[in-house]
Parts: C-alpha cells; sequence; structure tokens
C-alpha cells in the first residue's frame, strides 16, 4: 500500500491512496495518513486505485475523519472503485463521510463557507 | 473442487491466505465480484479469530493456534469454512450495530461482522470438540447487493 500527499489548498490536503486496504495495508500507511490528518484542517482521499478495502482500513478512515470532525474540519472520499464502493455503503460510512465522483466536487463541498 | 490450508493464528498470516484464494479463484475462474467478497468475508473472520479468539486466550493455551480454511467450488457455489480452536464466538449472535448519523457518533471498529452478512449467501455457525467451525456461502450466478437483495446477473 503506498500514500502521498498534495497540498491543494491552505485549507485542503489530498491524499492518495494506492493498493489493497487490508490489515496489512492499513497498518502500513497509518502513520503517514494520521500525521497528515493531524496536519491538514480538510482532507480529501483520493481512493481511486485502491482496490480493496476491508475493515481495518475503515478504521483507518473513521479514525481519520473523527480526528478532522473534533477540529471543525472535514474528510471526503474520492472516486471509490465499484467494490470498494460497497463496502462503504454497506458499512454505514457512505452516510458519515461523503463520497464523491470528481474533484471539481470534492472543492465544492469543502470550499470555505462566506462569512 | 477443494482445497485446505492450515496457516497460525497471527495477523502476517493474511498475506498467505491472500496468495491461497488469489491461486485458488484464478484457476476456477470465479468471478471477480465473487473473487473480492471471498477475500472481504476470508479477511473479516480471520482478523476476528487472531484478535478476539485467540487473543482471549491464556498463555499456555497460545501454544497451537492454527487456523483451518477450507475452500470448496461446486456447480455455481462456493463454501469458505475456517476452524480454530479458540474461545467459542458465533458471528450470528452478534447485534448489528445501532445506525448512527454523524462522524462523531460513530464507533471507530465493528464493521467486520456487518461485512461478512452483507457479502455472503449464507453464513453458518458451529461450535464443535472445542473448535469453532464457520462456514460462509457464495454463490456465482447471482450477486447480493449490499441492501441485501438479491438479483439475478445478466448470462
Amino acid at each position: 500500500m503506498q500514500i502521498s500527499t498534495t497540498t491543494l489548498t491552505p485549507s485542503l490536503t489530498k491524499i492518495t491512496l494506492v493498493g489493497q486496504m487490508n490489515a496489512a495495508g492499513a497498518q502500513k500507511i497509518d502513520l503517514s495518513f494520521n500525521v497528515t490528518v493531524g496536519a491538514s484542517q480538510n482532507v480529501l482521499v483520493d481512493m481511486t486505485e485502491v482496490d480493496f478495502l476491508a475493515s481495518m482500513g475503515i478504521r483507518t478512515l473513521v479514525v481519520g475523519a473523527k480526528a478532522l470532525n473534533r477540529r471543525g474540519g472535514r474528510m471526503v472520499i474520492m472516486k471509490p472503485t465499484p467494490d470498494v464502493e460497497q463496502v462503504l455503503i454497506a458499512s454505514g460510512i457512505d452516510s458519515l463521510i461523503s463520497i464523491v465522483h470528481a474533484q471539481d466536487e470534492a472543492l465544492a463541498l469543502l470550499a470555505p463557507t462566506q462569512p | 473442487m477443494s482445497s485446505t490450508i492450515v496457516v497460525p493464528g497471527e495477523i502476517k498470516a493474511l498475506g498467505l491466505i491472500d496468495e491461497w484464494i488469489d491461486q485458488l479463484v484464478g484457476a476456477w475462474r470465479i468471478p471477480l465480484g465473487t473473487r473480492f467478497a471471498i477475500k472481504l468475508c476470508c479477511e473479516e473472520s480471520f482478523t476476528n479469530i487472531v484478535l478476539h479468539g485467540y487473543k482471549a486466550q491464556r498463555p499456555a493455551e497460545r501454544e497451537d493456534q492454527m487456523v483451518r480454511l477450507a475452500l470448496e467450488h461446486h456447480d455455481d457455489q462456493v463454501q469458505l469454512t475456517i476452524e480454530d480452536h479458540g474461545a467459542a464466538f458465533d458471528p450470528l449472535k452478534v447485534a448489528p450495530p445501532a445506525p448512527v448519523k454523524t462522524i462523531a457518533d460513530s464507533a471507530i471498529g465493528g464493521h467486520g461482522i456487518q461485512l461478512m452478512r452483507r457479502f455472503t449467501e449464507q453464513i453458518t455457525y458451529e461450535r464443535r470438540n472445542s473448535a469453532n467451525l464457520l462456514s460462509l456461502r457464495f454463490t456465482l450466478a447471482h450477486k447480493k447487493t449490499p441492501a441485501g437483495e438479491t438479483r439475478s446477473l445478466p448470462h
């Protein structure tokens, strides 16, 4: 499992994940994922190239989303494969973390609100 | 067609199990959606055994913590049977998680059994001779949707 990060705006970081987000994969990226979440206001998780997701991977996403939420931030999941999206729906994560299928959609969702 | 593997009850054995499943589902030409379901449910049940069933045992009982997995392919079905000698645990008796509305209220874990229910056609559990026997059945001709409905796939 591989992880890379890109700063899209001062308040938005994109985390790109590649590989199988199973027990071994999640363990491999947990540290980097948590460090990035800890230093970001909002996070967009690009799952285009994640071809497997199990509950240990869901745990990584939920821990991150909860940490962001506590600081008033938000996580959005982008472009999961159909199989991975089925796992997100079956576990009810789709009702807690928004899923989008285009980066523009994510940017609109995470845009700072006007005072 | 069938195959059996015995692995140590350690998380690192998941790599070996993955390789075993990949070889079999490839040789048996199992459809991709069913392969995904088999791998997902196998990982969830194996992780439960290692992190809960075997972890709860006393050190003296931990010497022989092995897990036996059998995969069988009959006509339009694949059955995965998993046997362990950890504490008695019937996943069918675990209540589905209560729905939550916000990420703040959500539990961090507890999704594994829910996923197994949604991605299998049938689950059976038996405690026999101090062993947990869990059987998971997957059908190839029909695909179970996450909503729990069954629909026919186009031929």
